[in-house]
């Protein structure tokens, strides 16, 4: 009885993993070149009775992302910003949460790229490809949270993630995103600790 | 009674149904969507994650419906359940015969996708939009470097003013060179002066890159995007003041683009960004096409190997309710009926199935019922054949005994299963009553004649036995024969007896009469003569009185015939056989010859239903035959026993005498109840013979035989009261 068990648990796990080949074969190549993200620094403050954030990083899309983008694929870019107290024994409290969406693309006409800030519609053209990425992912002085927020005594923790968004990609790249290491975003996520 | 087998049918089938209609129109939705988003990119995206998700989620169910089907299967193999092979062919060919076009068509399908997108892109179209691109660029450069040359001059009048007319000629330049914001910053970009168009304030900071080049002395001419989405020219010079020698200024020229020209040139881009994104996109969206058809076609052949489970299962419900009936009619159940069927073949066939098995139990019944009638009579003719005094025996045809009956038994006193067991070519080489029955009846077998008779004298265990054996040949030849056989001993031996009484009563009469005048007569002649002869009356005496005594002698011996001969009317009572056997036995002890008798009573014998002065006369000839055995008398040794025993089934009572003389002649042992048969000098012959008559008429049995270390035994049983 045991027997037959683990041989039919075998045999899904070899239809799964057949199953798996035919998507890797019918999708484009799964191992490719991945974005890259920097955080040169990332600093929280206190002026005022707020604390701010201000942060300077680099960002490098893959090769396949960055021909997307000149091809007219428009990208759009995701910063996701925690803030959360922690306890010893007790689940962690999200104190705010922010979520930055910026549209990038290119134009061909002028050989620029224009960024897009999704919330306010405010629109900053760029020459070069990686002045537009710096200015999207890099932040000044943002106002996170008023001071009184944080509690003395205690560890407070902020998390700012840069990812791109691929479920706003058009389908057939979508489907193929969702396998691809290209529109990933390595080391996009960074944790800090607020003083 | 009769029940019917489980038809399990349930909310299952219409499960099934509702699950089949929805895999069918969501095949239908997918090949429907698939066929209309291949004409464009945005149809496609729309429609693409439903079908994907929509078909997985379908997949997914039918996955493992499919897999609990073929488990089911499986297992119904490896039980070798009936109809499982048969489903397992079925499943194979429905699936192969939808497969087969399935895939036919995902192959043409997949090769008209192929072809439908990339007849979307054409060389030509490519290289005319790029064209196009190329010209609105060129018409934008163009614009730049006549916006460059204005600011050229608007530079060249602003450097020979005063500061306090700068602004004024600043806003001259706005109308005379169709600028838009004509600015003056200082090397970190900060607005000294300015003059706009319209009525906000300029930008505070200039691009820093812009800034950086036009202070190294390059100017810079570029195309900036306002908030309204509008494009304009932005002039960047460097600006060194004529009048105040003042270096490292920057003039910020900012011109709006014409409408028209803006307007076409963004439709020139985005028609061709349009056209660079589907070229883009053009594998993946493919590949997007083929892997959504391919889900289609594993949901389809999933689906397609679903339904051929259901359909064969369908198909094969009345047969394996068939192969249920038959097993259960094979094993012996009649009871069993099958669910109704349609009106199909299958129906006509379960239908008939069932009517079958009706008449099956019903042929069953009255066969159950005859063979019971049938069994009532042969234990009726067992029970008269074991009962009756004849015995009866059958043969098979190779002369083995197949049945015999208890009398049978009795009389040949043997042993019914050691009878039943062997032949009668194997008795005949035994010893026995048997033995010689088989010696006997073993050439009437091979014979031809269909009936014969033969009388036989056979030893058994009541001594030699007298037998009337008739045999009939079984119907025809070779299939056996019946023997009957009686023991007529006992109408022999009454015949004899018949005959001894019939000569007994006729000597009574001959020879009693003449014997009175006899000895009156020698007793005159005595009583007349016998002084007269003087010396010779003493020979008369002896003669006379020799005449007498012997007419005496001859009175006793015809006085016990006639008493053999004439039987008396008797006189039953219930009388104790020990009180009575003590009493005689008593009065042989007070005798001179009496003996040494040795009593042997049993406690708690019953009584006996008899005439006791005959079981007296009983009494006293066995006791005085077993004396007058054993030529001295006084040594002579006597055991008498008394009890109860079991004998034949019944309780009798038993009656033993034994003596310790020479026993009883073995050549008229057979004999010795007959008159005039005694081995002793002195004697009638009547004791025994008279013996066995009192036996007989209390209903007894009498043996007698000769015991291993001599001497004679005697044994009598009698039926008692509480038997």
């Amino acid at each position: 009885m045991s027997s037959d068990r683990r041989l039919s648990v075998s045999a899904l796990a070899k239809r799964l993993f057949l199953l798996w080949l035919l998507l890797a074969t019918v999708l484009v190549p799964l191992r490719a070149e991945e974005g890259k993200v920097d955080f040169n620094s990332l600093v929280s403050y206190v002026v005022d009775s707020r604390v701010y954030l201000s942060t300077d990083v680099s960002l490098q899309l893959s090769g396949l992302a960055r021909s997307a983008l000149e091809s007219g694929v428009a990208l759009e870019f995701d910063i996701d910003i925690e803030i959360w107290r922690q306890y010893s024994f007790w689940p962690d409290e999200t104190l705010k949460r922010y979520q930055i969406s910026h549209r990038l693309s290119y134009q061909g006409l002028t050989r620029s790229y224009r960024l897009e800030r999704l919330l306010t519609g405010d629109r900053v053209s760029f020459k070069k490809l990686e002045d537009a990425l710096h200015s999207m992912a890099s932040l000044r002085d943002l106002v996170l949270l008023p001071e009184s927020l944080l509690k003395p005594g205690r560890r407070h923790f902020g998390r700012m993630e840069v990812s791109l968004d691929i479920d706003a990609l058009p389908s057939p790249l979508r489907t193929q995103a969702y396998f691809s290491r290209a529109w990933k975003l390595q080391g996009g996520v960074q944790q800090w600790r607020i003083r | 009674m009769a029940h019917t087998l489980n038809n399990p049918r349930s909310n299952r089938g219409t499960l099934g149904l509702v699950l089949m209609l929805a895999v069918f129109v969501s095949l239908l939705s997918s090949l429907y969507f698939l066929g209309n988003s291949a004409e464009s990119l945005e149809r496609f995206g729309r429609a693409n994650d439903l079908l994907l998700v929509i078909n997985g989620l379908m997949s997914v169910i039918i996955f493992v419906l499919v897999t609990m089907n073929a488990a089911r299967l499986v297992r119904e193999l490896r039980q070798g359940l009936a109809g499982s092979k048969f489903t397992l062919r079925l499943v194979l060919m429905l699936v192969v015969m939808s497969l087969l076009p399935a895939i036919i068509v995902y192959t043409f399908s997949v090769r008209f996708l192929r072809s439908g997108i990339d007849s979307w892109f054409n060389v030509q179209i490519e290289q005319s939009l790029s064209s196009a691109l190329d010209i609105s660029r060129d018409s934008l450069a163009e614009e730049q470097r006549e916006f460059l040359r204005r600011s050229e001059k608007i530079r060249v009048t602003l450097r020979t003013l005063e500061a306090p007319y700068l602004v004024p000629a600043m806003s001259d330049a706005l109308s005379i060179h169709g600028a838009r914001e004509v600015i003056l910053r200082d090397q970190r970009g900060l607005v000294i002066a300015s003059a706009s168009m319209n009525l906000y304030l300029p930008q505070m900071r200039v691009d820093q890159s812009l800034s950086e080049q036009v202070l190294d002395g390059q100017p810079v001419v570029g195309v900036v995007e306002r908030q309204d989405g509008n494009l304009d020219v932005q002039v960047g010079l460097p600006f060194n003041d004529a009048v105040t020698e003042r270096k490292a200024r920057i003039l910020e020229v900012i011109y709006p683009i014409d409408a028209r020209r803006q307007v076409l040139g963004q439709d020139v881009q985005d028609t061709y960004q349009h056209y660079q994104q589907l070229t883009f996109m053009r594998e993946p969206l493919k590949s997007s096409f083929v892997f959504t058809l391919s889900l289609v076609l594993a949901l389809s052949a999933l689906a397609a190997i679903w339904i051929a489970f259901r359909l064969a299962r369908l198909l094969m419900r009345p047969v394996q309710a068939l192969a249920a009936g038959t097993r259960a009619v094979a094993e012996g159940d009649l009871t069993q009926q099958l669910p109704p069927g349609g009106k199909d073949e299958f129906g006509y066939l379960l239908n008939s199935f069932n009517q079958m098995v009706r008449q099956l139990q019903s042929a069953r019944d009255r066969a159950t019922l005859s063979q019971g009638e049938v069994e009532q009579q042969r234990a009726y003719l067992q029970a008269v054949v074991g009962s009756i005094s004849t015995g009866v025996m059958t043969l098979d045809q190779t002369g083995r005994p197949s049945t015999i009956n208890n009398a049978a038994v009795e009389m040949l006193g043997v042993d019914r299963a050691e009878v039943l067991g062997i032949s009668l070519d194997e008795a005949r080489e035994r010893t026995g009553a048997y033995a010689a029955l088989a010696e006997a009846v073993a050439p009437h077998l091979d014979a031809d004649a269909n009936t014969w008779q033969e009388e036989l004298h056979l030893n058994g265990a009541r001594g030699r036995r007298t037998f009337v054996c008739r045999g009939s040949r079984l119907g025809e030849v070779g299939t056996g024969h019946v023997l009957v056989f009686d023991d007529i001993s006992p109408i022999i031996r009454a015949q004899r007896d018949a005959a001894w009484s019939e000569v007994a009563r006729r000597l009574a009469h001959e020879i009693k009469n003449p014997l009175t005048p006899i000895q009156l007569s020698a007793e005159r002649i005595r009583h007349r003569y016998m002084d007269k002869l003087g010396d010779d009356g003493e020979l008369m005496d002896r003669a006379t009185r020799t005449i007498v005594q012997q007419v005496e002698s001859m009175k006793a011996m015809v006085n016990a015939f006639a008493e053999y001969a004439n039987t008396p009317d008797l006189a039953f009572s219930d009388l104790s056989l020990a009180d009575l056997l003590s009493d005689v036995v008593e009065l042989y002890r007070g005798l001179p010859a009496g003996g040494c008798i040795g009593l042997q009573l049993a406690p708690d014998v019953p009584l006996v239903r008899a005439d006791s002065g005959r079981i007296r006369q009983l009494l006293h000839n066995v006791l005085k035959n077993a004396l007058e055995a054993q030529d001295d008398n006084l040594q002579a040794r006597v055991d008498v026993r008394l009890q109860c025993v079991e004998r034949g089934g019944n309780s009798r009572i038993k009656l033993q005498v034994r003596d310790y003389g020479p026993g009883f002649p073995e050549d008229t042992l057979d004999r010795v109840f007959e008159p005039y048969v005694t081995s002793k000098r002195r004697g009638t012959g009547l004791g025994l013979a008279i013996v066995k008559q009192v036996v007989e008429e209390h209903e007894g049995e009498i043996e007698l035989s000769n015991a291993d270390d001599g001497g004679a035994c005697i044994t009598i049983y009698l039926p008692h009261t509480a038997s």
